[in-house]
């Protein structure tokens, strides 16, 4: 379990780009539990069936830190569409969440 | 080179701005507290996962748990966060000012000043004391400290208020307050007491030492040093049973003993103080094993009033005895009188019969001598029984003074001589002789108390002049008198001189008050001087008294000279009885006393008066005569009959004959003061026993003063 992979398959007809997302969190830490959680909540709403995220827990291997240059959990980084962003934090506010993934509210 | 660097060095620094952008977002982050984990490089360059796990979590749950509502406020002073303990306190006041949020109790209002400042300034408060008015809890004090929070720069100043409740600190110390204020007075009580009550007070160890004393113990035991404390009681506190008592009380066993002991405790004037006093054992929580409270009371006016009781007591048992002792001669010489009046009185209608110079008549005689001296004998009896009416006569004051020498002689003994110094002159002077007679035999023995180891007595008698403003007469070199304010005048008087121990003003300032006696207890009645005082008042006489301590007295009676009327006058009166002149008169004589009523009869009946007789007062209404019969001119009754006495006789008498006259008779003088006295005039008394010849004359008078103001 050094790295889980929760994965959507990719909606083919939608044609839009699509997102390829790490999580980084510590075990079962409060920020990473709620930065999960609240990742989860959005990814469904905004991103339904064009986004990938894969969820690393470096709280089992650290070393997968250096990757992302990873200093503070969680942080959620964006690696498709480049350019690459990250977001630190337990991901509460969505509308920056939103902003800093480059996604466009549906409502 | 620059070519192919340039773009090197333009995407580097791209890369730089990124990073730096990214650890900008990262310290962020951490500064706002939004990750709870850091990545850093360990010793051996591994990465490690570290520390700031749960931090800002922990922070906010103990934020919340703190009992203390905590505030904390931004720079506008409005409240930023609160802790639970706040939001019950305050309710949400987030971003409220502070001071409006805060329920300060309105009598608190004021601090709300010093908070004002303390927000204005930034200052630091500590413990301010508040009283809040908690929706929850009600009225709570807290302790509020508050502290400013510096962030670096003047706009991110902001404070934490903290609030501690010492409600019950308070409560306790408010409580602490009035018991400790309750204690000082219950102290400055019993000081208050202790300091004023008249007993002396003294606290006392096992081993009968001072711990503490009252000031009342000091008097009491009128010590010389101020301050007891620590000394022995054995030292200073002996009382006896009795000053002439030897040794002292033995006070061992006196704690077990409930009951006060009473003693004497010496005093440094070389008196002795009456004491009562009692061991206590001391108890309560304080107190020390043996620990006992010496209780002293100054019991000497107490003593001094149950000694007067007692004298007061014993004297009013003494004049009762005085009392029943006169009420009894009374009684026997009520009795005497009836029989002396038959025996006098036959004695004189026999004597009437009987030839002058007989055998016969000079018997009679000796049996009238008799009679009279038995008479005189009776009188004595009444005025020791002081129920003798005044008889006021004309009479000469050497005669009178003369009669009771031989008297005054058995009353003084062989040790005292009797000097008589009689004025040649006669001094007519009013009085009652026997009442003159009992005035000197009072004095007289008061003299001879005065002196018991013997001395001379001068009897003596004179007459004196006092001019208006002037005393003369008086002995100038008696340092002492007492004595009326007599009048200008002419006086007689007789005195009483004595060599004996004489008299201070201070029992001359009582002389003549009744029970006052300076004779050992039981000797004297106190009645004496009194009785004869009263008795020359009620003859219109004066008492002067000369005395100088242990020199003697002199005693002086003063009585107004006699104007007209010789001495001698009632003497000069014959006994022999009047000629007849009764003339047919009726006269209802009531008598219960057969023997008295057969010779009053006798005696008006042989003057001439139809007599009718009755036993009591009911016969003598029986008898009144009719409309057609020979009207009464008199009815003479005894007041005190068994059935219908005098009095209730003349009441009817009254009703039935208004214009009758009523002669009362009786054995005892005071019955003449039961008469009724509504009547114009007073009602006609004569008191038994009297002399045929009187009687008849009073008898007579009566009639003539009718038959005069029938006239006129």
């Amino acid at each position: 379990m050094e790295t889980e992979i929760t994965s959507q398959s990719p909606d083919q007809e939608s044609g839009e780009e699509l997102f390829e997302l790490k999580l980084y969190v510590a075990g079962q830490t409060p920020k990473s539990r709620a930065a999960l959680e609240n990742l989860h909540k959005i990814c469904e709403e905004h991103l339904r069936g064009r986004y990938r995220l894969e969820v690393v827990d470096l709280a089992r291997n650290p070393a997968l830190a250096r990757t992302d240059r990873i200093l503070a959990i969680p942080t959620l980084v964006r690696s498709l569409p480049t350019p690459i962003s990250r977001i630190i934090g337990d991901l509460s506010d969505e509308d920056r969440v939103l902003m800093g993934l480059n996604v466009r509210k549906l409502r | 080179m620059n070519g192919n660097l340039a773009p090197d060095l333009a995407a580097e620094l791209e890369e730089a701005k990124r990073r730096l952008a990214e650890a900008e977002a990262t310290l962020d982050a951490i500064r706002m507290g939004n990750v709870d984990a850091l990545v850093v490089s360990g010793n051996g360059g591994e990465e490690e996962i570290r520390a700031i796990l749960n931090m800002g979590s922990l922070a906010n749950s103990i934020f919340n748990q703190v009992a203390q509502p905590v505030f904390i406020l931004d720079a506008r002073g409005c409240v930023q966060r609160q802790n639970q303990a706040a939001l019950d306190l305050a309710g949400e006041a987030d971003g409220r000012p502070f001071l409006e949020a805060l329920p300060l109790r309105r009598e608190d209002a004021a601090e709300s000043d010093v908070l004002g400042d303390w927000l204005e300034r930034g200052h630091h408060i500590e413990a301010l004391d508040v009283g809040l008015d908690h929706p929850r809890l009600g009225t709570r004090f807290y302790l509020m400290d508050a502290n400013p929070i510096d962030a670096g720069w003047d706009g991110a100043r902001g404070g934490i208020v903290t609030l501690l409740d010492i409600t019950g600190r308070k409560l306790a110390e408010i409580q602490l307050a009035v018991r400790g204020s309750q204690l000082r007075q219950q102290f400055t009580l019993l000081k208050t007491i202790t300091d004023n009550i008249p007993e002396g007070l003294l606290l006392l160890d096992e081993e009968k030492r001072v711990i503490f004393h009252n000031p009342a113990a000091l008097v009491i035991l009128d010590h010389a040093e101020a301050d007891l404390a620590g000394k022995e009681l054995a030292d200073f506190f002996r009382p006896r049973s009795a000053p002439e008592a030897p040794g002292t009380l033995d006070l061992e066993g006196s704690e077990a003993e409930a009951g006060a002991r009473r003693g004497v405790l010496p005093r440094r004037d070389g008196s002795w103080l009456p004491v009562q006093f009692g061991f206590h054992a001391l108890k309560g929580d304080k107190a020390e094993a043996g620990d006992t409270i010496l209780v002293l009371s100054d019991i000497s006016a107490l003593v001094s009033s149950e000694k007067a009781l007692m004298q007061s007591i014993e004297k009013q048992q003494h004049s009762q005895k005085m009392e029943a002792i006169g009420r009894l001669a009374g009684g026997v010489a009520h009795d005497f009188n009836n029989l002396l009046l038959a025996i006098l009185g036959f004695t004189d209608l026999s004597l009437v019969h009987v030839a002058e110079g007989s055998r016969v008549h000079d018997n009679l005689k000796e049996v009238k001598r008799a009679g009279q001296r038995a008479a005189a004998l009776t009188a004595q009896l009444l005025a020791y029984s002081r129920k003798q009416i005044l008889d006021p006569q004309v009479l000469d004051l050497n005669d009178a003074v003369k009669d009771v020498l031989k008297m005054l002689g058995h009353i003084i003994g062989e040790t005292i001589r009797l000097e008589v110094e009689i004025d040649p002159d006669r001094l007519s002077a009013r009085f009652d002789q026997a009442k003159l007679q009992q005035v000197l035999v009072n004095m007289t023995l008061n003299a001879r108390d005065a002196m018991p180891g013997g001395g001379r007595l001068v009897l003596r008698t004179g007459s004196t002049a006092v001019s208006a403003g002037d005393r003369s007469g008086m002995v100038r070199e008696m340092r002492r008198e007492s004595e009326d304010g007599v009048p200008a005048g002419e006086f007689t008087y007789v005195e009483i001189e004595d060599t004996g121990h004489g008299m201070g003003p201070e029992i001359l300032d009582h002389l003549f008050e009744p029970f006052f006696t300076t004779k050992e207890f039981g000797r004297g009645s106190g009645l004496g001087l009194s009785t004869a005082y009263g008795i020359v008042k009620q003859m219109g006489g004066y008492v002067q008294v000369f005395s100088v301590p242990d020199r003697g007295s002199r005693f002086r009676v003063i009585l107004p000279k006699a104007r007209g009327g010789g001495p001698g006058t009632t003497e000069s009166q014959s006994d022999a009885l009047p000629s007849p002149r009764g003339s047919g008169k009726r006269i209802l004589l009531a008598e219960d006393e057969s023997m008295v009523r057969k010779l009053l009869a006798q005696v008006l009946i042989d003057q001439g008066y139809e007599v009718i007789e009755a036993s009591n007062g009911e016969e003598a209404l029986s008898l009144l005569p009719g409309p057609t019969e020979a009207p009464l001119s008199l009815v003479i009754t005894d007041i005190v009959m068994d059935r219908m006495g005098g009095i209730e006789l003349a009441a009817h008498l009254a009703r039935l004959r208004p214009s009758l006259d009523i002669l009362f008779i009786s054995g005892y003088a005071e019955d003449q003061h039961k008469l009724p006295m509504d009547g114009p005039e007073r009602p006609f008394f004569a008191a038994k026993p009297f002399h045929p010849a009187e009687f008849l004359h009073q008898v007579g008078s009566i009639l003539e003063k009718k038959l005069l103001a029938a006239k006129s």
